[in-house]
């Protein structure tokens, strides 16, 4: 199912989707010659940031996950996502890809727009699922995946996502 | 990290992976979010390469973890188990090299 199909989620409302972005998990031009790449890329900044400490294990993860089926959703969207031992938190970063990755995706096509999702094994609060289903909600429109892509830093990305209709 | 140890925390993802996936009511959700689970011979592939990557008797040790407790390896913060939540020996810490057990529920330790 690509995004245009997906079905919202319920779960979670635009604020606490707003809450998840953080200024130090925000890429603002990712730039990756393959998934593998761009998902080490991705991990190596969440490491920086202190976010996580062990980022092989993460990778290894990720890159597992994306064996079930890939997580290049299409129309330039991405949201490789994977819960893991080494995450603390439920955590969520965006990277933005001008020039596009090839990521394998569901349509053939590069991805722009990176959602990295994670989360540990037990979360008391349940909202991986919701997390997921709110960034495929908030893609789902041309001229909001466009907004994002033009944004170039936090608090455009959040004025972007502001102006998203949910339905 | 022990490299036995990297090796078993990468084991116990994808083994909760599969977990997750095959439950019904979490694959439905994911279908319903749009992420069909397609492949999962190919995670079962990957959880036996990694598997046959650790020691025998570690291996025992984790699976019977596994079937007792669901999680074998559990994370540690500020020196408590977040599995049991007592309370760990001092002389643990972040920069062991050496696996260390809860010394109270008997389940390998992750220093988050």
């Amino acid at each position: 199912m690509g995004v245009a199909e997906a079905k919202p989620s319920p779960a979670m409302t635009n604020r606490d989707f707003l809450g998840f972005l953080q200024s130090d998990l925000f890429i603002p031009d990712l730039r990756a010659s393959s998934k593998n790449e761009a998902i080490d890329r991705m991990v190596a900044h969440l490491v920086q940031k202190n976010r996580v400490r062990d980022g092989r294990i993460l990778s290894e993860a990720l890159k597992t996950r994306e064996k079930l089926g890939s997580t290049g959703i299409g129309k330039g969207v991405a949201i490789p996502h994977s819960r893991s031992t080494v995450t603390g938190a439920l955590t969520l970063l965006y990277a933005r890809a001008v020039e596009g990755v090839d990521y394998d995706a569901v349509d053939g096509k590069p991805v722009h727009l990176f959602f990295m999702i994670l989360a540990p094994h037990q979360e008391k609060e349940n909202a991986y699922l919701p997390l997921l289903g709110k960034v495929v909600e908030v893609t789902r429109e041309a001229t909001a995946r466009r907004r994002m892509l033009k944004a170039e830093d936090l608090e455009a990305l959040k004025a972007a996502i502001e102006q998203v209709k949910v339905k | 990290m022990n490299p036995q140890l990297e090796i078993l925390i990468m084991l116990q993802d994808v083994d909760l992976m599969i977990r997750e996936v095959s439950d019904l009511k979490t694959a439905r959700q994911m279908s319903r979010i749009g992420f069909e689970i397609d492949e999962m011979d190919n995670l079962r592939d990957a959880r036996e390469e990694l598997a046959r990557k650790v020691e025998p008797d570690l291996l025992t040790t984790y699976q019977r973890l596994m079937e007792k407790y669901q999680r074998a390896i559990v994370p540690v913060r500020n020196n408590v188990c977040l599995a049991c939540f007592l309370k760990q020996p001092t002389k643990y810490s972040v920069t062991d090299e050496a696996i260390r057990w809860c010394s109270h529920c008997k389940r390998i330790l992750y220093f988050i």
